[in-house]
């Protein structure tokens, strides 16, 4: 079993695949769930608070906007246990939500930066249904060479 | 009965992972406010980019140019609107001012524009949601053009205080003078004021405050109006200008921060109000005077006679100005020069910073303390190219927005 | 349409992690009903909330997977299983309390969710020994093509 990064990082197609083929999806959600129920952090309506933005630092400098940062503050540490990825390119606005680009581009070049190329797959977003098939076989095909 | 809160649609980019949602949120509850967040289809955000003209590559900008659309065609009704983005974020400015503008243009919502960081606090935000909101839920009381019965404003100022007595429509007391202690200031001039118009306080039939001293000044004092001086200060220039019907823009220097407001019918559309540093400020005519030694009412005259061109001044913090002023002055650069370079420095600041956040709509309505430096509107009018008002006591409109609204008053205490 | 709600008051106290996971009925054989039915069979002790498409469960973790497996084993390449971050009913997401507006990742979720009867059909295909569909994907055009076509064009 090894640690998938997935971009878009919040895709639930992506996260299906990584799981039934007995992979951990490394996955955005998992983060905010740990803001969300860890004890006393609780801003409505997500518990980020200034605090995140200034860990994002570690991944951005004080220039890049908070946004970018508070989001880094989650994006960065999966990009760290990153051991594969998967990134979708040219996925539309509302596949995976992908809220601010900026830390899309940041988010993709710190997982490519740290992983060899053979252990990442760079695949088109699917326009039709044929697509969506090769997409499928693709990906899984890609997976099952991480299989013990 | 406890009003209904007024609905601010939340267009934003940045405000969750930004770490200052809950900020917004505080500042929205303590102006009875609430934010809404317009509800579009899904399918939306994959054509909004074209149609709105801005093929942006961040999913939550496009959700705001679809969010803007829903709020313009009625989809979802919201008394003011809220679009704010990260600062610093070139993809989400040039969004969020088209967005702003496309939602001024097309509705009768106002709007406000704003960029935060994550230092931004609900005090900061404060004053601007007060003021969407007066906009939105108090039309009835902007709407009034004419000053009826004895009232009064006092305006509480960063630097300096201003009263007003009014009676039937024309202004009869004025009264001015440095802010030091809030609550005395007030009462000072306050009474200069009253002194003036030869009436007691007794006599006033209904009280105004605004400025930043307004709340405690109003508890004190009893004031029948207590509010932000975005708004008052709109109505105080139009009145003054004698612009109160059709488009204006009002701009006003004061000594901590500067104001642009877009105004239809002496009512604020689009407005924002900032000043990181006080080097765009009245603040920094004082240090320009005092260096040069002269009156800071003696700056203007100066100003109106010198080439800004001769000298290269940057106001961007006052500390850079500062040195600017004093490198120029030991290179030989004329007092005169210099007066009109800091005049031009401040105007070139408020075109950087705050007209990029509104549209410049003639008459340009020139006010605040500042606005009496001669060369300010000037320069201001060489780089805007259009003709500047400057009204007649245009330091006074705060003081004169809050008698004048404070009228409105009298009828219900009548009633 | 919501079987159990669970509160939004969290007690400062309670540390325990709370897992919550999202099941996807895409199916020509079961409906999100019977979904939801194999779930309470399943017999752990967690929150399951039915939705349009399907479920969502909260509990710990263990039981949370163990429910979600049960219902995907209804029918294994139809049924899609996601995490999220916030428990069932949590006030931070839900529509009602944010005055209007999806929650924000609804619009990921609707717009992945159209695409799962496809991709149940590709993994029928591939955990099978069917022959995989072939699919054409654009290419680049060579520049030179397209200015050998100008020139045809001139010349004509």
């Amino acid at each position: 079993m090894v640690k998938v990064f997935i971009y878009p990082t919040n895709s639930f197609i992506l996260s299906d695949l990584v799981m039934r083929a007995g992979h951990e999806p490394l996955v955005v959600m998992n983060q905010v769930r740990e803001k969300v129920t860890t004890l006393g952090v609780d801003s409505p309506p997500m518990n980020i608070t200034p605090e995140d933005p200034k860990t994002g630092l570690k991944y951005a400098a004080i220039e890049v906007p908070a946004g970018v940062r508070g989001r880094m503050a989650l994006n960065g540490p999966l990009t760290e246990q990153a051991e594969i990825a998967i990134i979708v390119e040219g996925a539309p606005a509302d596949f995976g939500c992908s809220g601010c680009n900026r830390t899309n581009e940041l988010t993709k070049f710190l997982v490519r930066d740290r992983l060899d190329r053979s252990k990442i797959l760079e695949i088109k977003y699917p326009e039709s249904d044929e697509q969506i098939h090769e997409f499928v076989y693709k990906i899984l095909d890609f997976l099952n060479t991480f299989n013990d | 009965m406890k009003e209904d809160k007024v609905k601010i649609a939340l267009v934003s980019c940045g405000t969750e992972y930004g770490g200052v949602q809950a900020e917004f949120e505080e500042a929205a509850e303590k102006v009875n406010a609430e934010f809404i967040y317009p509800e579009i289809d899904i399918k939306r955000l994959d054509t909004i980019g074209k149609d709105f003209g801005i093929d942006a590559a961040s999913g939550d900008l496009r959700l705001m140019m679809a969010r803007a659309e829903a709020v313009v065609k009625g989809q979802t009704l919201a008394d003011g609107v809220f679009v704010t983005t990260c600062f610093r974020c070139a993809e989400a400015a040039i969004v969020r001012n088209e967005v702003r503008r496309y939602i001024h243009r097309n509705s009768k919502i106002p709007v406000i524009s704003y960029s935060f960081t994550e230092q931004t606090n609900a005090a900061t935000l404060f004053t601007r949601f007060e003021a969407l909101t007066t906009i939105a839920k108090r039309r009835h009381l902007l709407a009034r053009e004419i000053q009826t019965g004895i009232t009064a404003g006092i305006d509480s100022g960063s630097t300096t205080t201003k009263a007003v007595i009014m009676k039937d429509n024309e202004i009869i007391g004025l009264g001015w003078g440095p802010t030091n202690q809030v609550l005395e200031s007030a009462e000072s001039v306050y009474q200069e004021a009253l002194d003036m118009a030869g009436l007691k306080k007794e006599d006033i039939q209904a009280l105004g405050t605004t400025g930043y001293g307004r709340y405690l000044i109003g508890e004190r004092m009893n004031a029948d109006l207590v509010q932000e001086e975005i708004t008052v200060n709109s109505k105080g220039a139009v009145y003054l200008a004698g612009k109160q019907r059709g488009p204006a823009t009002v701009i006003d220097i004061g000594g901590m921060d500067n104001k642009a407001i877009s105004i239809e019918d002496g009512i604020p559309g689009m407005f924002t109000m900032g000043g990181i540093c006080a080097g765009a400020s009245g603040r920094f005519f004082e240090t320009v005077a005092k260096r040069l030694n002269v009156d800071i009412t003696e700056l203007g005259d100066l100003a109106v006679k010198g080439d800004q061109s001769k000298v290269d001044m940057n106001s961007y913090c006052i500390v850079f100005g500062t040195q600017s002023l004093v490198n120029s002055l030991s290179q030989g650069a004329l007092p005169k020069d210099v007066a009109a370079a800091a005049c031009r420095s401040v105007v070139e600041q408020i075109y950087q910073q705050q007209l990029q956040e509104v549209d410049v709509r003639e008459p340009v309505i020139l006010v605040g303390g500042s606005s009496l430096i001669k060369g300010v509107p000037k320069e201001l009018g060489e780089l805007l190219n259009v003709e500047v008002i400057v009204p007649d006591k245009s330091q006074y409109i705060g003081a004169v927005g809050a008698a004048l609204l404070a009228s409105g008053f009298i009828d219900e205490q009548n009633d | 349409m919501t079987s159990e709600v669970q509160t939004n008051v969290k007690d400062k106290t309670d540390t325990s992690d709370t897992y919550t996971k999202i099941v996807a009925v895409s199916s020509k054989t079961v409906m999100p009903g019977d979904a939801a039915m194999a779930a309470y069979a399943a017999g752990y002790p967690v929150k399951i909330k039915e939705t349009c498409y399907g479920l969502v469960i909260s509990g710990d973790k263990d039981d949370v997977d163990n429910v979600a497996e049960a219902v995907r084993n209804l029918d294994k390449n139809h049924i899609f299983i996601k995490d999220r971050g916030f428990p069932v009913g949590d006030k931070r997401r839900c529509r009602a309390d944010r005055k209007g507006g999806q929650r924000p990742g609804f619009y990921t979720l609707s717009e992945e969710i159209g695409k799962f009867g496809v991709v149940g059909d590709a993994l029928d295909i591939y955990y099978s020994d069917s022959p995989r569909i072939k699919a054409k994907w654009p290419e680049r055009v060579d520049p030179s093509k397209i200015e050998k076509l100008i020139k045809k064009f001139d010349e004509e």
